[in-house]
């Protein structure tokens, strides 16, 4: 753990010592660097399900794949800001810079926690620079609202989680991850004890989101610039499927009955949020929408609680990780040359940017879960598990994919196809910088179907 | 004002204190709690300002109130009982009456109504006095107090003035006003775990004493007032900028920051003495601040340059003010939290 | 309740209602404040008779110097309104609400 905590950690300060013109580059290597060691964590060795350096770090199979997915998005989260962020002066730059190194810290804490107090904690602790990303450097006035919906929901969320929790130490004596989960069940029957496992869960559904508490979601995506949403679609969501699975560990007797409102709201929420997107104009919100749909089938696998359900939103929640931060990175290259999210203003990009249309093709197909990519083995194995639940499901989910597929598609017809309008002229050409970012983001969504099992957490 | 006034008065300020912290007997409290506010007096109004002679006004008059009530409750007990001791009040009237006039003392909810007029009108330095030092004495008294006191009296105080204090913050615009506010805010979280561990108490009022100078020193050496005038901040003293807004989001309790420490050590008592309901209210009032802080945090950091700025540029004068203290009260109110074991440690 | 206790417990508390409810005035409330150090000047005072303690003789007196320091801060606080402010009226001070 610490061998990749500490070089984290020194990485503030390499951003705040080094010469003003080799700061993103030295950051981006020893962030790629940390990255790749970081991939030594899946070369899983332990019997006991739980490797840890001490008793309050530790790695398992749930965790490792979130850590990984964690370390490799700093240096592409680096790559993708570098264009807009340019422009500010230096001492700006290594203020931005050091926010999102301090973001990977909070993270890779949080996922490697194994108290459930520390884990929320950090949890918590990604808060505040989130928040600083998106109101400080977001674009528009509205983002003072977005940072205020942000926060507010869920701190909302999470407050009750505190006392949740503390009456949950009270009651076992511990938090640890390592030996709750052998605890006995507790017998678990007032009206006190349901509001309780309420509290356990609103937290994380709220930061899933869960349809219904997902109106933060989008306005933090369609404000935040580019680095914010990505560290928001690709872990931040996963901290809420993270915990969700730590939890339900814990709920048990209880969730049997209590979770079917829950399922219902997640699966009709990936109906809705799927609508939504069908007849979005603006292209960050669209992709926002999306995740929000894809999590809701992600909170449906894990809330019927069996071994496949947790497999699948597993690997969902990996792959959807990759792949909607390489959308809202294309996203960002969009804005970055039209200076506009709307997507009505910026058709026909194939025909002067063919080979980014190849990548908004690629990440298209991969969210709309094309076959061999692990998006399709996610929403499978979730599909089916849910279809074993209960064959009434299939009625949603398969509406959903349906939908999905429909909007995947609207999304490139409006952003690639069609007419070039009028107004689009003087476009600068793509950096090989954003190339390059594309690649890191599509690669691994390939290369990791060919050995799935790494993140298929605790079973295999 | 002479240095040498200015010393006799600080000397007496911090007499009255002390006796009140020493006194076993409730003539000698009292008579610690006048001195003390005798002395602040003539700092309250030195600058003979229409809002500062106001603030002193009805500062005076609230406090002579109180001491008078506390006096008038443990006469009744003495009248009773025939002892003096703090620690053998037995008369129910008299613990009731002397909580309340302790709580109009530090500004606790029902009873609040004198504080943030009265922090309005002074300087930064003699709000901060206000905020901190003048919470001292009453709480030394409250926390001897509390074994005798009824707990829902101390559960209703609490409550109200979390609610209170981060209800009435929503409003303002007034810097001093808000942290009158919070001040009510944080002594809600002071009197809820007075009763069951009143180590905590004292430690709320430390981790409060150190958040809330680095507060009021930072907002003097950006001599700002007003939310709006805090937009200049950044033009002024970019580093403390940039911490000061963390500093609020400690006063707001956020993680990691020191000021969820308190917090979370409450909340853990709370549920360990079985009162969740009471627990998850606190949590939620904790929300209500958290807005302000966060409006004044956007309008000092998120939202500088190169935005339009709606108030006009002040003069910028040669800084005088000593920055190590600042510098070491907003070290701790940032860092503090991994401390909580120690602080485990020594309120056990 | 004896009748020394009922009439200072009464005098205290009329103080303190005047104080509370009936300020139209400065002077008023500072009158209304007197009035409650002296009766517990007077309680004190008593219990100390009552209970022949002679330690706790000096008890009345220190109360009456502090009293009158406060009635002193008291009238320079209204002499100071009066300046600031042109009258005692506590109506008038309303510079600060909120």
């Amino acid at each position: 753990m610490l061998k990749i905590l500490i070089p984290t950690i020194m990485l503030f300060p390499t951003i705040w010592l080094s010469p003003s013109k080799w700061v993103w580059t030295t950051t981006t290597l020893q962030s790629l660097i940390i990255a790749l060691v970081s991939l030594s964590w899946i070369n899983w060795s332990s019997e006991t399900g739980w490797a840890s350096s001490n008793l309050y770090m530790g790695t398992d199979p749930l965790s490792t794949p979130l850590l990984v997915l964690t370390c490799w998005l700093l240096p592409l989260m680096i790559l993708a800001s570098q264009n807009h962020i340019k422009a500010e002066p230096i001492a700006r730059q290594r203020n931005y810079i050091t926010l999102l190194a301090s973001l990977q810290t909070f993270l890779i804490m949080a996922f490697g926690a194994t108290e459930i107090i520390m884990f929320y904690i950090m949890f918590e602790a990604t808060l505040i620079p989130t928040l600083i990303i998106i109101t400080r450097w977001g674009n528009q006035a509205v983002r003072l609202s977005a940072g205020t919906y942000f926060l507010f929901y869920t701190l909302a969320g999470s407050l009750p989680l505190l006392v949740a929790l503390l009456l949950l130490h009270q009651n076992t004596g511990s938090l640890s991850m390592l030996i709750i989960q052998y605890s006995q069940p507790m017998a678990l029957s007032s009206w006190g004890d349901k509001i309780w496992w309420a509290g356990c869960l609103i937290a994380f559904l709220v930061k899933m989101p869960l349809y219904g508490v997902h109106l933060w979601l989008p306005k933090a995506h369609v404000e935040a610039p580019v680095a914010g949403s990505m560290v928001l679609a690709t872990i931040l969501l996963k901290l809420g499927g993270y915990g969700m699975m730590r939890m339900m560990l814990m709920l048990d007797p209880l969730s049997k009955d209590m979770v079917y409102p829950v399922i219902a709201l997640a699966l009709w929420g990936v109906l809705m949020t799927g609508s939504i997107c069908l007849r979005q104009t603006d292209l960050k919100s669209l992709i926002a929408y999306s995740s929000v749909s894809h999590m809701g089938l992600v909170a449906g696998g894990i809330l019927i609680q069996t071994p496949w359900g947790f497999t699948g939103a597993l690997v969902l929640m990996i792959a959807h990780g990759l792949v909607s931060s390489a959308l809202f990175c294309l996203a960002n290259t969009t804005y970055e040359r039209t200076h506009s999210r709307t997507m009505i203003l910026a058709r026909g990009m194939q025909i002067i940017f063919p080979l980014t249309a190849v990548w908004w093709f690629l990440s298209n197909l991969a969210n709309l879960a094309l076959p061999p990519l692990p998006n399709l083995m996610g929403e499978l194995v979730i599909i089916t598990a849910l279809f074993n639940w209960s064959p009434w499901t299939l009625i949603l989910t398969g509406a959903g994919t349906l939908i999905t597929a429909a909007y995947s598609l609207y999304l490139f017809l409006m952003s690639q196809r069609g007419p070039l309008p009028q107004h689009i002229i003087n476009l600068q050409p793509f950096h090989t910088r954003e190339h390059l970012l594309m690649i890191l983001h599509l690669l691994p969504v390939a290369l990791l179907i060919t050995k799935p099992e790494i993140m298929w957490g605790w079973w295999y | 004002m002479s240095p040498y006034v200015i010393t006799i008065l600080l000397s007496s300020l911090g007499l009255g204190t002390a006796l009140t912290f020493m006194s076993s007997h409730w003539l000698l409290a009292w008579m610690g709690l006048e001195i003390n506010t005798l002395a602040i007096l003539p700092l309250m109004a030195q600058h003979h300002h229409p809002r500062a002679v106001e603030a002193t006004t009805k500062y005076f008059l609230a406090q002579a109130a109180a001491a008078a009530t506390i006096l008038f409750a443990s006469t009744i007990n003495a009248w009773t009982t025939g002892e003096w001791n703090i620690y053998c009040l037995s008369h129910p009237a008299a613990t009731i009456l002397i909580t309340m006039a302790l709580a109009l003392k530090v500004g606790l909810a029902p009873v609040h109504f004198w504080m943030p007029p009265v922090m309005q009108g002074l300087t930064l330095t003699t709000g901060l006095i206000m905020a901190t030092w003048q919470k001292l004495a009453p709480f030394a008294l409250i926390i001897q107090m509390a074994p005798f006191t009824h707990p829902l009296l101390l559960t209703t105080l609490g409550l109200l003035s979390v609610f209170i204090g981060g209800w009435g913050g929503l409003n303002q615009t007034q810097l001093r006003k808000i942290l009158a506010y919070s001040s009510i805010a944080h002594l809600g979280w002071m009197i809820i775990v007075t009763q069951y561990k009143p180590q905590l108490t004292v430690l709320v009022l430390i981790t409060y004493i150190i958040m809330t100078s680095a507060t009021f020193l930072t907002f003097k050496l950006m001599a700002t007032t007003k939310i709006n005038t805090l937009a200049m901040s950044w033009a002024k003293v970019p580093t403390i900028t940039a911490m000061a807004a963390l500093a609020l989001l400690s006063l707001g309790g956020l993680p990691p920051l020191t000021g969820f420490m308190p917090k979370w050590l409450i909340l853990q008592e709370l549920t360990m003495q079985g009162l969740p309901l009471t627990a998850t209210m606190m949590t939620l009032s904790a929300l209500l601040s958290l807005y302000f802080y966060l409006r004044l945090c956007y309008a000092m950091t998120l939202t500088i340059s190169p935005n339009t700025n709606n108030s006009s540029a002040p003069w910028r004068l040669q800084n005088t003010q000593a920055t190590a203290p600042l510098a070491t009260l907003m070290i701790m109110t940032l860092l503090l939290l991994p401390l909580t074991p120690l602080a485990q440690t020594l309120t056990n | 309740m004896t009748p020394v206790y009922f009439s200072f417990t009464s005098a205290f508390t009329l103080g303190l209602t005047g104080l509370a409810f009936h300020r139209t005035h400065l002077l008023s409330a500072l009158l209304c404040l007197e009035g409650m150090m002296l009766s517990l000047f007077i309680a004190l005072a008593l219990w100390m008779l009552q209970l022949e303690s002679t330690a706790f003789s000096a008890a009345p007196i220190l109360l009456l110097a502090f009293s009158a320091c406060e009635a002193g801060a008291g009238l320079a606080l209204l002499v100071a309104t009066a300046r600031t402010h042109g009258t005692d009226r506590l109506q008038s001070l309303n510079l600060l609400q909120c």
